[in-house]
């Protein structure tokens, strides 16, 4: 008996229409491995591509696996290069993608990019490019200009979203907005609060007013509080607004527009900006508190009471990010009020400080922990911290997916016991079976690393600094967390005995960054030797690398998978070992 | 002294932090100045900033003002924390150790042939205020201009730098004129 196969084979277009509901790179991944059939058709039908880390391939792999893609996002740098570690110049540049995509991907229409160098020429090739271009998200960019947002602004006729999150940007002009031609109404979301210089209030205007459909718009520091007044009354249909500056003389008029043109918001549900706040204007948002979702006032350099009183009234409060000023008093008016509260990121008003200058101590994030049922994503800058306090959070919030804990001074300890905070973080990973994301400080042994190597399964990304004693404790984390995706360490005494004892487990990762550790030339050149299909780079300013012994340690040190092979654009500092 | 990296803060947020007070104390000066009727509102806010962070009081102290600086001939630049200086001559020093001397680290393995060739180099920038060497420091300003280091108050120098350059002392000839002496205050712009 023949079974007829008809039953089980679809046509390709029924196939592409299912899989066109499927949108998880993870599952569309899935159905390639099904059969050739399905691989081609996924590989068709594909149009949007997360890369996150550009020297894992290259952009011709990409284009012969996907030729169909409309929307890209692509990350360059290591995270750590935010706080100054990767030296510039390292790489992570966006032409050459930008520049085979032009011929492969001449439909493009989103580009979302984390930590590439993007210059003008970049920023002129894509508008000019790609037709149907829609969507410009840079996070943590450099090397453009307003110019080359002149060239976006120009030319994207169809452009819904501009979304600058803190990038550097040199400013040539402020007029760099009125390139938007009248003619361009699609624009829904525009984010330019990291620009440092001014913008032509009247291209601003012109470019609110005729923009119907924009429901996101995030202003710089240089816009004046009055300005608000108007731009709101133009945009009342806007949900997320960040200001410019808060600060301005009292004025009643001024405060009677402001609370006039902020009433008449009913969409709104997401504040930002607030630099500089002059608290007397604050009560002007009271009456839109209530709907609002999203706060960050982490610019904000207002007190504790006038803070208490803007958030208390935010019933609805999902995400807060805000200065260490609210300190513990602040957190417990919070935990009281804003029972939906999942995200808080509490920031430190004076990192270098030599005093602590604010009554922000572990009894906040506790008292957080204990009020708001929801909350599993934290960010917390402190001075001191206890193992009770981790143990009680921990168990207040087994449903913790990030945890990010900022001790300020390197190595303190538990300010009770004096013991490391070992036993907390450990509690932390026991109980919080979720968590995807946690970064450590504090005074830890490298029993904090058998604690996490053993209880935390679904960890992908972990930050350490200035912990462990030994190789042991990187070995226990090497050889555990399974789903370990990214593993950052600086100033930590490990070295070559835990890498080479691990090296398969570095093929599982998308990436190690180890800075001044105890990391030997020698024991590069043997992992480079081992994993191939891993580029090894040593990033060290001194001086050309050939004479190095085997014995000296290395400065910084990059550890990724890569189907491309050792890259071509490395600057001097920069050696890939094969 | 401050470890590079720690604590984990985007340069973005602590540059914002470090223009917001002093943003905050010129709007203070103007405050103050202006009609009585605000002179409550101007002392409330005084009040409210003595009580507030040091910073302030302490004019930027112990914050961070990173600014890149690029040098002629090479081509990766660098960043400086400005506020990690209080003189003209220790950024001048840093940016020397910076540009034509090996970082600190317990292993040093240059050989002398490497040591001799960063040897001449560091000749050529010993006297970067000094206007006598192969090369010259200069800034750009907020309104983008090109000025020579040395010639403002280092609290105006702070207040209105945004990048550093070390320029090859041949295409400086463009900028304002050196005067002797640190007294004239003059500001030139370029020609």
């Amino acid at each position: 008996m023949r079974f007829s196969l008809m039953a089980f084979s679809f046509p390709q277009e029924v196939l592409e229409h299912i899989f066109s509901f499927v949108q998880l790179d993870e599952d569309r991944n899935t159905i390639s491995l099904v059969c050739k059939a399905w691989y081609e058709i996924d590989r068709w039908s594909r149009r949007k591509a997360f890369i996150g880390n550009c020297y894992a391939l290259s952009p011709r792999i990409l284009i012969s696996r996907f030729p169909e893609l409309r929307s890209i996002s692509l990350k360059g740098k290591p995270h750590f290069a935010d706080f100054n570690l990767v030296p510039e110049g390292w790489g992570g540049f966006l032409y050459p993608w930008i520049s085979t995509m032009v011929e492969a991907y001449p439909w493009l229409e989103e580009l979302r990019l984390k930590r590439m160098v993007v210059t003008d020429e970049c920023l002129e090739l894509i508008s000019k490019s790609f037709k149907n271009f829609k969507v410009l998200v840079l996070t943590c960019c450099e090397g453009f200009s307003t110019d080359g947002l002149a060239a976006i602004a120009a030319n994207c006729r169809n452009l819904r979203e501009l979304d600058l999150r803190e990038c550097e940007v040199d400013d040539r002009s402020s007029h760099w907005l009125s390139h938007f031609s009248e003619s361009c109404t699609s624009l829904a979301s525009l984010n330019i609060a990291c620009l440092g210089g001014e913008v032509s209030l009247s291209a601003l205007e012109r470019v609110v007013v005729q923009s119907t459909n924009l429901t996101t718009l995030r202003l710089n520091r240089s816009v004046p509080l009055d300005k608000i007044s108007s731009l709101l009354s133009r945009a009342p249909q806007l949900v997320d607004l960040g200001t410019g500056t808060f600060y301005a003389d009292i004025h009643p008029e001024v405060y009677s527009n402001l609370a006039g043109a902020f009433g008449g918001c009913k969409e709104l549900k997401s504040l930002s900006g607030f630099w500089e706040v002059f608290p007397g204007y604050l009560p002007v948002v009271y009456s839109i508190c209530t709907r609002v979702t999203s706060l960050n006032l982490s610019y904000a350099t207002i007190q504790s009471p006038d803070l208490i009183k803007l958030i208390s009234q935010c019933k609805n409060l999902q995400q807060l990010w805000v200065l260490d000023y609210i300190e513990d008093s602040g957190l417990d008016a919070i935990a009281a009020s804003c029972k939906d509260l999942k995200e808080l990121r509490v920031f430190p008003s004076d990192p270098h400080g030599l005093e602590q200058n604010v009554s922000l101590t572990e009894k906040g994030l506790v008292s957080i922990s204990e009020g708001c049922p929801k909350l599993h994503s934290v960010l917390y800058f402190c001075h001191q911290m206890s193992n009770a306090a981790l143990c009680t959070i921990a168990r207040n919030r087994p449903n913790m997916t990030r945890f990010r804990l900022c001790i300020i001074e390197p190595h303190t300890p538990d300010y009770l016991t004096s013991q490391p905070l070992d036993d907390g973080f450990g509690a932390i990973v026991k109980h919080c079976k979720d968590l995807q994301r946690l970064s450590l400080s504090g005074l830890l042994t490298d029993r904090v690393f058998e604690y996490i190597g053993a209880h935390a399964m679904k960890l992908e990304m972990l930050s350490v600094a200035f912990a462990g004693d030994s190789d042991l404790g990187l070995h226990h984390v090497l050889s555990g967390c399974q789903n370990l995706r990214k593993l950052e360490i600086m100033d930590c005494p490990f070295g070559d005995k835990a890498l080479l004892a691990n090296v398969a487990k570095l093929e599982t990762m998308r990436s190690l960054w180890m800075s001044s550790c105890s990391v030997s030339f020698g024991a590069c050149k043997l992992l480079a030797r081992k994993m191939p299909r891993l580029n090894v780079e040593v990033v060290d300013e001194r001086g050309p690398k050939d004479s190095w012994p085997d014995d000296s340690l290395v400065e910084r040190l990059y550890i990724y998978r890569s189907v491309a092979g050792p890259r071509f654009d490395m600057p001097g500092f920069v050696l890939t070992i094969s | 002294s401050q470890v590079v990296g720690w604590p984990p803060i985007r340069t973005y947020r602590i540059n914002s932090l470090v223009n917001q007070s002093k943003n905050s104390s010129v709007e203070e000066d103007k405050m103050v100045v202006e009609n009585s009727k605000n002179k409550e509102i101007a002392k409330k806010k005084t009040d409210d900033r003595k009580n507030n962070d040091t910073p302030l009081k302490k004019d930027h102290l112990g914050k961070s003002l990173f600014v890149k600086v690029n040098m002629d001939g090479i081509p990766i630049g660098r960043k400086v924390d400005l506020n990690a200086h209080a003189c003209y001559e220790t950024l001048a020093q840093t940016l020397e150790d910076m540009f034509y001397r090996p970082t600190t680290t317990t292993t040093n393995f240059l050989r002398s042939s490497e040591e001799k060739e960063y040897g001449v180099e560091a000749k050529k920038v010993s006297k970067l205020l000094g206007g006598s060497s192969e090369f010259v420091l200069t800034y750009e300003d907020k309104d983008g201009d090109w000025m020579l280091v040395g010639d403002v108050p280092w609290g105006m120098f702070l207040n209105t730098v945004k990048r550093l350059r070390i320029m090859r002392t041949s295409e400086a000839n463009g900028l304002a004129p050196r005067y002797d002496g640190n007294n004239d205050r003059q500001r030139n712009k370029p020609i």
